[in-house]
């Protein structure tokens, strides 16, 4: 299962999961997932055409899916995901 | 500018340094001669300034306009009891120059705008952006990116923290990243959704330490990469930065090439970051008063957090978290007046955009929050 790691800003979001683990075959697939058990989630992250907000970065493990394929990157099993909103706060 | 040799005084203050074969005496007169702007004296300008000035950077910039109040004392160390209703800036300096008289402090007592911006940084060899919100990031990453000089970054939100280097030659900047701020509002404040004390303390120290290679050119710094911590779980995780070759303000092609209105960029109307409400949606704590103790009280609705309850709270009111503001709408009645509330203002606004623009027409929210209330109406209540 591929891990999504999300901030502690969007915990509230998904009942104060840290790590979630889900399946998919890319990274639209598996946030998909994620968003049908918490669908709140999904406003947060993605615009109402369904693409990323443009104040969020996704990482497969280190890389930046602006790197990749985009929502389409292909994950595999092992693979992180992780969710860098921009954050003000100093 | 003559390059300054340390003196004998100097050889003892600095003898940890000193015995580092990466710092070392060349190393330890490069900071002498070298010069910060740290942006912002709060949570991160704290440790930040304070390292610096004890490591022996030899000229300390410092921008704030705000004054010390209590609620800063938890985490902003360069701050102490003494120093609340004093101008940050001067309370710091004071400090700073405690813990090294042998530097140079200069304070600006001003915000940081487009229109004083490149003034005070000119001539400074490293930002450290210490800021507290996102028209002030975007303004730091661009002067930076016009100076030709490294922005070293960090910035805190409850128990998360983030810290990178950006600026230097083919590493990206903020804007590389971030290409646009989130719609105002929708990415809380420390503020309004708080932060550990002791966060700003880490991050500020790893901003502190990546600005002292920076300057003095060892090691391996944070550019193109970024650290994310989560002190809650203990987690240390760094994902990898590039340079974006279509960056509006960096890239190959700028579109930005001089000074913005970073307030209009980043949605906000001024320096109390406050969403711009018209007079007829926002109701004083003396006429709440007065109207609670007429015939057709309004129902108040505090969207605060839960938990934020047991620290004060307005009889009679509900608790509708603002995240839960939009959702919740259709158990909000249009026919009965509503009042908002929040802990000074701010998500009570955010709210009443929400409601406004799913067709509330008879819906105010409080000005200044529980606190301005606690402060004109119920001395009896908490202020935090």
């Amino acid at each position: 299962m591929v891990t999504v790691k999300l901030p502690g800003l969007y915990r509230y979001y998904v009942k104060n999961a840290k790590d979630l683990c889900y399946n998919g075959q890319t990274v639209r697939e598996v946030l998909d997932a994620v968003f049908s058990d918490y669908p709140a989630l999904r406003n947060q992250l993605f615009d109402v055409e369904g693409e990323k907000k443009r104040h969020i970065n996704i990482f497969v493990n280190k890389a930046s899916i602006k790197d990749l394929e985009f929502l389409e990157t292909p994950v595999q099993p092992d693979d992180v995901i992780t969710i860098l909103p921009n954050i003000s706060g100093g | 500018m003559t390059f300054s040799k340390l003196t004998r005084g100097e050889f003892l203050r600095y003898s940890r340094h000193l015995l580092m074969p990466e710092i070392g005496l060349s190393g330890q007169e490069k900071l002498k001669n070298s010069s910060a702007l740290i942006i912002g004296t709060g949570g991160l300008g704290s440790p930040v300034s304070m390292y610096l000035a004890a490591a022996g950077v030899g000229q300390i910039g410092i921008v704030d306009y705000d004054v010390v109040d209590e609620t800063n004392l938890q985490r902003q160390i360069v701050h102490g009891q003494k120093s609340v209703g004093k101008l940050k800036v001067e309370s710091a300096k004071s400090r700073l120059v405690d813990i090294n008289p042998l530097i140079d402090v200069t304070a600006y007592n001003e915000p940081f705008t487009s229109s004083n911006a490149m003034r005070i940084a000119r001539g400074y060899d490293i930002i450290i952006d210490c800021t507290d919100n996102f028209p002030t990031r975007y303004l730091s990453n661009d002067v930076a990116v016009f100076l030709g000089i490294p922005n070293v970054y960090g910035s805190i939100f409850r128990f998360d923290g983030q810290v990178s280097v950006f600026g230097l030659p083919d590493g990206p900047c903020y804007r590389c990243v971030f290409p646009e701020p989130p719609p105002p509002g929708l990415v809380p404040s420390c503020s309004d959704g708080g932060v550990l004390g002791v966060l700003p303390g880490i991050v500020g120290s790893l901003q502190a330490s990546e600005a002292i290679k920076v300057l003095l050119g060892i090691g391996e710094v944070a550019s193109g990469k970024l650290l994310l911590l989560d002190a809650l779980s203990f987690s240390f995780d760094t994902v990898n930065l590039r340079k974006n070759p279509n960056c509006k303000v960096c890239g190959s092609h700028p579109q930005i090439t001089e000074l913005i209105d970073y307030n209009q960029f980043c949605g906000v109307p001024g320096l109390d970051h406050q969403p711009d409400i018209e007079r007829s949606f926002v109701i004083s704590p003396l006429d709440l008063k007065k109207e609670l103790s007429s015939i057709t009280p309004p129902l108040l609705i505090d969207v605060r957090e839960p938990h934020e309850q047991a620290i004060s709270n307005i009889e009679g009111a509900i608790n509708i978290p603002l995240h839960d503001i939009f959702v919740e709408r259709e158990h909000i009645p249009r026919d009965h007046p509503v009042v908002l509330f929040c802990k000074r203002g701010s998500r009570s606004a955010m709210g009443l955009n929400v409601l406004i623009k799913a067709g509330f027409s008879n819906v105010r929210h409080l000005e200044g929050g529980i606190n301005l209330w606690a402060e004109m109406v119920d001395k009896k209540l908490n202020i935090y």
